[in-house]
C-alpha cells in the first residue's frame, strides 16, 4: 500500500486547480476571488496506493509556499496553457524538481487556444518530462484517463 | 483630510507603538497583497504578504475541517517571538510581529482594536 505527493505546478491561471477539480470532483481548493492562496488537495487512488494532489497557487509571489508544498513530491504535474510564455517562477520551480531527479509529466491545456505550441518545452534545458499530454479543461475527453496514467507510470 | 492609507498607515503605526514588544504590523489582502505596513527594516513585504495570506486562508481551512468553528487567529510561536494574524474586516489580513516577551493577552486587545479600525477604512 503506498502513499505518494504528486504536485502539480505550473503559472497563475494555467489551470492547476480546474485540473485537480476535473480529476477528482469535490477537490480541495484554498482561493480568494478564483485564485488560490495557499493550495488544493485531492487523493487519486488506485487499489490499495493512493496520490495525494497538492496543487500550488500560482502567482510570482506565492513562491516561498511553492516552495513548502514540494517537499517530499514524489512526481509532479506542470500545468502548461498553450499560448502562454513560461514564467521564471516556473522555470526555476520544474527545474529544481527535475534536478533531484522526481520525474515530471506535463499537461499542456489547450482551452480552444489555437496558439501553435510546438516549441516552448524545447526551450528549456533540464530533464524532459516522462511524457507530454495534451488536454482541453474546456472539454477533457481522454486526456484525463491519459494523464492519470502517465502519473501511475511515473511513480512506478 | 489624510487618505485612507494615511489612516491605515497610522493605525499600524499607533498599534506597534502603543503596544509593548510589537515589532511591526502589516495589513494585507486576502490574496497576498500589501495594503500597509510597519515592519521593521530589511523585511521582503510581498514575501510576508503573500505568506500571511496562504497561512490565514489555510488555518480557516483547518479550523473548518476539524470543525473549530470560525478562525479567530492563526499563531505562530518561535523561539524569538510570535506571529499572529487575523482578519480585519471581509477583504483584508492583521499580521502582527511580536517579541518573545509579549502579553498575548495584550496584544490580541489591541489587534482587534486596529482590526476593526481597519475594517471601518477599507
Amino acid at each position: 500500500m503506498r502513499r505518494a505527493k504528486v504536485l502539480v505546478v505550473g503559472a497563475g491561471e494555467a489551470g492547476k486547480s480546474t485540473l485537480i477539480k476535473a480529476l477528482v470532483p469535490g477537490a480541495m481548493n484554498i482561493e480568494v476571488d478564483g485564485r488560490t492562496v495557499a493550495m488544493d488537495h485531492a487523493v487519486l487512488a488506485r487499489g490499495q496506493d493512493m496520490l495525494s494532489l497538492i496543487g500550488v497557487p500560482g502567482q510570482e509571489r506565492f513562491a516561498p509556499v511553492r516552495q513548502v508544498l514540494a517537499t517530499g513530491a514524489a512526481c509532479a504535474v506542470w500545468v502548461h496553457r498553450a499560448g502562454q510564455p513560461v514564467d521564471s517562477s516556473t522555470r526555476d520551480l520544474v527545474s529544481s524538481i527535475a534536478g533531484r531527479g522526481i520525474p515530471y509529466v506535463v499537461f499542456v491545456n489547450r482551452e480552444d487556444s489555437l496558439a501553435d505550441e510546438d516549441g516552448w518545452l524545447g526551450a528549456v534545458d533540464f530533464h524532459p518530462p516522462e511524457a507530454v499530454v495534451v488536454g482541453n479543461l474546456f472539454n477533457p475527453g481522454t486526456s484525463l484517463d491519459e494523464l492519470q496514467r502517465e502519473i501511475w507510470r511515473s511513480i512506478d | 483630510m489624510p487618505t485612507a492609507f494615511e489612516q491605515m498607515q497610522q493605525a499600524l503605526k499607533t498599534l506597534v507603538t502603543n503596544t509593548p514588544d510589537l515589532e511591526g504590523a502589516a495589513t494585507v489582502s486576502l490574496d497576498g497583497l500589501i495594503l500597509a505596513s510597519v515592519l521593521p527594516a530589511g523585511t521582503d513585504e510581498d514575501r510576508v504578504s503573500a505568506m500571511a495570506a496562504a497561512l490565514l486562508s489555510l488555518g480557516e481551512r483547518t479550523a473548518e475541517e476539524l470543525q473549530r468553528g470560525t478562525l479567530e487567529q492563526v499563531y505562530v510561536k518561535g523561539n524569538d517571538g510570535y506571529i499572529i494574524l487575523m482578519q480585519a474586516g471581509p477583504e483584508a489580513v492583521l499580521e502582527v510581529i511580536a517579541g518573545k516577551g509579549a502579553k498575548l493577552g495584550m496584544v490580541l486587545l489591541d489587534m482587534k482594536r486596529a482590526a476593526q479600525e481597519i475594517t471601518r477604512l477599507l
